[in-house]
């Protein structure tokens, strides 16, 4: 079924941080921890799921001159939206996932999604592709940042792994371009791309 | 037409996104600053509270967590729990500085209330070691800390104190004083101000609690902080933070096995002096930083400490 395929290419084929190298501005900040992975990437596939629907709704009535400014206009009413409402009746989730949140307006995946798959198809595959996409940018986050908590921190989701002297510079800035271009690496090597 | 559709097509858009952001802001807005004042209202008794309670410095009487409106022994007595509150604590303290409790918590908590309880007789002390469960001990904590009253005190930036009456704040000149959030307005005018929280604890002054707001590395850190009058911190509790994850926000972070942030309690029992960093500050203090997060615990320290000066500055001589 297609709906299946589409989440699974935007997983694998598609992967945004790995193939397409979009995203990377959150991806690099929130890749030190492997919880805040986790958090960043379920409140972007949140967003994405969302972003995606009322974009492809609006598809056919958007006129070609503005439809940037009007996809972003539709994603930072969304990410508001999300936020406000998290933390009103959701606060203990919005304590942890809470500074994420904003984050997302400035994610280029959100407006890149919207731009190349959202406005020509479907809002029913367009959901699968947030979904897809979503999910392909959480495991790219948490894959990074397994390497980076681990050497650079010597924990795994907060818990100690007794590393004596992990090196600091894994959670630093630089190591997580160390990371993302060793992983990079080794995915193109791995699916034989040129 | 058509030159103008586009320009009426993202009007159209953005009146939309306008018109449902503000009704979803009328929504969420006042539970939102409605729960924000009533952390840090908690936030505030609870740091007055020191950490191992000594039953003796309790006044007698009837307190719960929540609020139950339960005043004397009759009301504890004949208490059988209370509409829309499902868990509660419920601490009568006799004469005789024995406890007695009433409650309705989770199955695995309640076993702990009961031992607590005992042990709590025996000692005559609640302490975390005594209650044996984290979560029971700040249930206790809760309970005891609605003892804690607090007088509001208005200090302008000439020094001047005024204390809070029935009508708010009133000068000697008879001029009204509003506090709006960390603002303080006289006559629609703002004027600098700061507004002092003094605690009593069974009818003793015993500290004043106040707010200060160092900018860290990418937001403000509202901080509340406890002192007592000859200057020593009780405790801080920053209140909201939106720092680098895993650096700076590691400021609240709470390590495994312990129950409170490592970097916040550090402050605890420190004099203004030792109230510096223990490296890379104008001198060497207690404070560990955050690694490679020096910003944020700079401004952390810096707030609390140029806080405390300026407490002490207003308040010391009472001292």
């Amino acid at each position: 079924m297609r709906f299946f395929r589409i989440i699974w290419d935007g997983i694998t084929k598609e992967n945004q941080v790995f193939k397409a190298a979009l995203g990377l501005c959150p991806t690099l900040a929130v890749s030190t921890s492997v919880e805040n992975a986790i958090g960043m990437g379920v409140a972007a596939t949140l967003v994405l799921i969302g972003s995606n629907f009322v974009v492809s709704l609006i598809r056919n009535w958007v006129p070609k001159q503005v439809r940037i400014p009007i996809f972003i206009v539709v994603i930072a009413t969304f990410v508001t939206a999300v936020d406000l409402t998290m933390h009103a009746y959701f606060p203990a989730l919005h304590e942890k996932l809470g500074i994420f949140v904003p984050l997302i307006v400035v994610n280029c995946i959100i407006l890149g999604r919207a731009e190349a798959f959202a406005s020509k198809n479907n809002p029913f595959y367009s959901i699968a592709d947030g979904i897809g996409i979503g999910i392909g940018f959480m495991l790219g986050l948490m894959l990074l940042a397994t390497f980076r908590e681990v050497l650079g921190a010597g924990t795994f989701l907060g818990k100690s792994l007794g590393i004596k002297e992990p090196a600091l510079i894994m959670i630093l800035p630089p190591g997580a371009f160390l990371t993302i271009g060793f992983l990079m690496a080794f995915f193109n090597w791995a699916g034989g791309d040129k | 037409m058509k030159g103008i559709w586009p320009i009426l097509a993202l009007t159209i858009v953005a009146v939309i996104s306008g018109a449902v952001l503000s009704w979803i802001w009328d929504k969420t807005n006042p539970i939102i600053t409605r729960m924000d004042r009533e952390k840090e209202e908690i936030a505030r008794r609870m740091l007055v509270v020191p950490e191992d309670i000594d039953l003796s410095m309790i006044p007698s009487g009837v307190y719960s967590w929540p609020n139950l409106g339960v005043k004397d022994r009759n009301g504890f007595e004949s208490f059988k729990g209370k509409e829309g509150v499902q868990e509660y604590l419920l601490i009568w303290i006799d004469d005789l500085k024995k406890v007695h409790v009433k409650y309705n918590v989770p199955k695995d908590k309640a076993k702990f209330i009961e031992k607590a309880v005992e042990a709590i007789n025996k000692s005559m002390k609640i302490t975390p070691q005594i209650c044996g469960d984290w979560d029971v001990y700040q249930l206790f904590k809760k309970a005891i800390s609605s003892t804690v009253n607090f007088k509001k005190v208005l200090v302008l930036a000439d020094g001047t104190k005024i204390e809070a009456s029935k009508d708010g704040f009133i000068g000697k000149d008879g001029q009204k004083y509003v506090v709006k959030g960390d603002k303080v307005f006289c006559n629609g005018k703002e004027v600098k101000g700061k507004v002092y929280y003094i605690a009593y604890l069974g009818g003793k002054r015993v500290a004043a609690v106040f707010k200060v707001e160092p900018v860290g590395y990418s937001s403000k850190l509202p901080t509340l902080v406890a002192a007592t009058f000859d200057g020593t911190v009780l405790g801080i509790k920053i209140l909201s933070q939106s720092e680098t994850p895993g650096l700076g926000a590691r400021c609240v972070e709470i390590k495994e096995g312990e129950h409170e942030p490592w970097f916040q309690k550090q402050f605890s029992g420190l004099k203004v002096d030792e109230i510096y960093l223990t490296e890379k500050d104008e001198k060497p203090g207690k404070i560990h930083q955050i690694t490679a997060s020096t910003i944020t615990s700079r401004a952390v320290t810096k707030g609390v400490r140029e806080g405390v000066q300026e407490f002490l500055k207003m308040f010391g001589k009472e001292g």
